[in-house]
């Protein structure tokens, strides 16, 4: 969570408008579930990739490692798809190797549909990482503060986001004076430790939100959370990396 | 002098609790004052300070701010609020929104002021306490120092006649202890006035101009600090 935040916030294109970047993904990710060819997953992924490192000027590798944990995920979960498993003979079409009295076997329409299934959603998941890593979330929930969603929604997901690093805290804070008092010196002690840690930062956060709604009501808090606007750049490049991306996504579609 | 601030004989207890936390305590606080409110853990500072905010309503006794008496109606709170302005020991406690200009601009948009004024308080009270440099950063990656100037700052942005810091130095190190209590000097040059719950007597000796003590629920001394004797 803070290493996506620290990205997000040293990111280049921090500040261009949330609006044309959320844009932006839902194009390339409409894209890639409509054109079902592996090729157009593919173009997405190098044109995201590029993206993020050339224009928000992302570590390269962490972009690639980013993506390769990602790639090796989506493979293991569509070994089933591929591959089947069988303790009967599979008909002459399909590849095989037995091993006793077990059938592995695949055929080519089980392999394309792998293939389509891995590429489109690593095309998408390319999407959601430019978006991730260059939008921190206070710029998406002053998105959503635009496209007038409920206050109360609004406000949920802004205190929610404040809690999760509070507590992030002082989970550490409480773990480390566990572990100075051998907490977690055994696996019994480990087990009583992280049942002892999760009940109290319960009521942790408990104290804590009443301490913030005592604090709010003494600036004037009546209901709802106002704050200032953010202020974004409008970007016109945005367009023209949309039309760009729309027509070689198509253009592989077509090809391939 | 103009008394900006009066609590007059307040008696408080907590819902289920039998014991009074608030047994009758009395404090006023004058313009251009600096009072440091002493005592002991439990001895009812933390709850006096909420009773001068109007987060708390007293069982018994009054609250004047600038003369007048305050009622609990919601929009006598807002400009009480406005006058009396309250810093908390964790400014994690107080800190809720991602960054820090939106943060600051939480008060002065609840007093329904325009967004273009809301900016304008932000930026000032940026300045007031040297956050201006901060003011586009995530509050969750502040330093515990830059968070209390930036709580700090979020209560001078709605620009109060008082200021209470219920234990605000503590925690701090002795340079942002120092920045800290330069901007309280400040605030006070402007005929306002503060009033700083601590259990830091030697801060209490040497910046307040008065000390109040408090025990069991009331005001025990209350005495220029040069007069105030050292506590063994």
């Amino acid at each position: 969570m803070h290493l996506i935040d620290r990205y997000a916030y040293m990111s280049r294109i921090r500040f261009i408008d949330p609006a044309q970047k959320v844009a932006l993904s839902g194009l390339v990710i409409g894209l890639c579930l409509l054109l079902d060819r592996p090729a157009v997953g593919l173009v997405a992924v190098l044109w995201m990739a590029g993206l993020a490192i050339i224009w928000a000027g992302l570590p390269a590798v962490m972009v690639g490692r980013l993506l390769l944990t990602e790639g090796l995920f989506l493979l293991l979960a569509v070994v089933g798809v591929a591959m089947s498993l069988s303790l009967v003979a599979p008909p002459a079409s399909f590849q095989s190797i037995q091993f006793g009295p077990l059938w592995v076997s695949s055929n080519a329409e089980s392999r394309a549909l792998a293939a389509l299934l891995v590429t489109r959603a690593l095309g998408c998941a390319a999407t959601m990482n430019l978006l991730a890593l260059t939008t921190p979330l206070i710029d998406l929930v002053d998105l959503l503060r635009r496209l007038r969603l409920p206050i109360v929604l609004i406000d949920l997901i802004t205190v929610m986001y404040r809690f999760v690093f509070v507590l992030l805290e002082s989970l550490q804070r409480m773990h480390t004076a566990q572990q100075s008092r051998l907490g977690y010196a055994t696996r019994r002690a480990a087990l009583r430790s992280s049942g002892l840690l999760a009940s109290r930062l319960f009521i942790d956060a408990y104290q804590r939100s009443t301490r913030m709604q005592t604090a709010l009501e003494s600036r004037g808090y009546a209901g709802d959370l106002r704050v200032l606007p953010l202020n974004y750049q409008h970007s016109r490049l945005v367009y023209g990396l949309g039309a760009a991306i729309a027509v070689s996504l198509l253009l592989a579609w077509y090809l391939s | 002098m103009t008394v900006l601030l009066e609590l007059d004989n307040l008696f408080y207890c907590y819902p289920g609790y039998p014991k009074p936390v608030l047994n009758g305590a009395t404090l006023h606080l004058n313009a251009g004052q600096k009072v440091a409110l002493i005592g002991r853990n439990g001895s009812g500072k933390s709850t006096l300070l909420l009773h001068a905010n109007g987060i708390l309503r007293p069982d018994r006794g009054q609250v004047h701010v600038a003369g007048q008496p305050m009622g609990y109606q919601q929009h006598v709170l807002r400009e009480w609020r406005r006058q009396v302005g309250l810093i908390f020991q964790h400014p994690d406690d107080q800190l809720f929104s991602a960054s820090v200009a939106q943060d600051i601009s939480f008060g002065p948009l609840n007093l329904g002021l325009s967004a273009e004024a809301a900016h304008q308080r932000v930026t000032i009270a940026a300045e007031q306490c040297g956050v201006t440099d901060l003011l586009e950063r995530p509050t969750h990656t502040l330093s515990g120092g830059e968070k209390a100037r930036v709580a700090l700052a979020g209560v001078l942005a709605m620009e109060p006649l008082v200021l209470l810091a219920d234990e605000a130095l503590a925690n701090l190190d002795p340079w942002m202890r120092q920045q800290m209590i330069t901007i309280f000097e400040q605030f006070v040059t402007q005929g306002k006035a503060v009033l700083l719950a601590t259990h830091d007597l030697h801060t209490a000796r040497t910046w307040a101009d008065r000390i109040v003590m408090m025990e069991s629920g009331h005001v025990i001394a209350d005495a220029p600090a040069e007069t105030f004797l050292p506590i063994r």
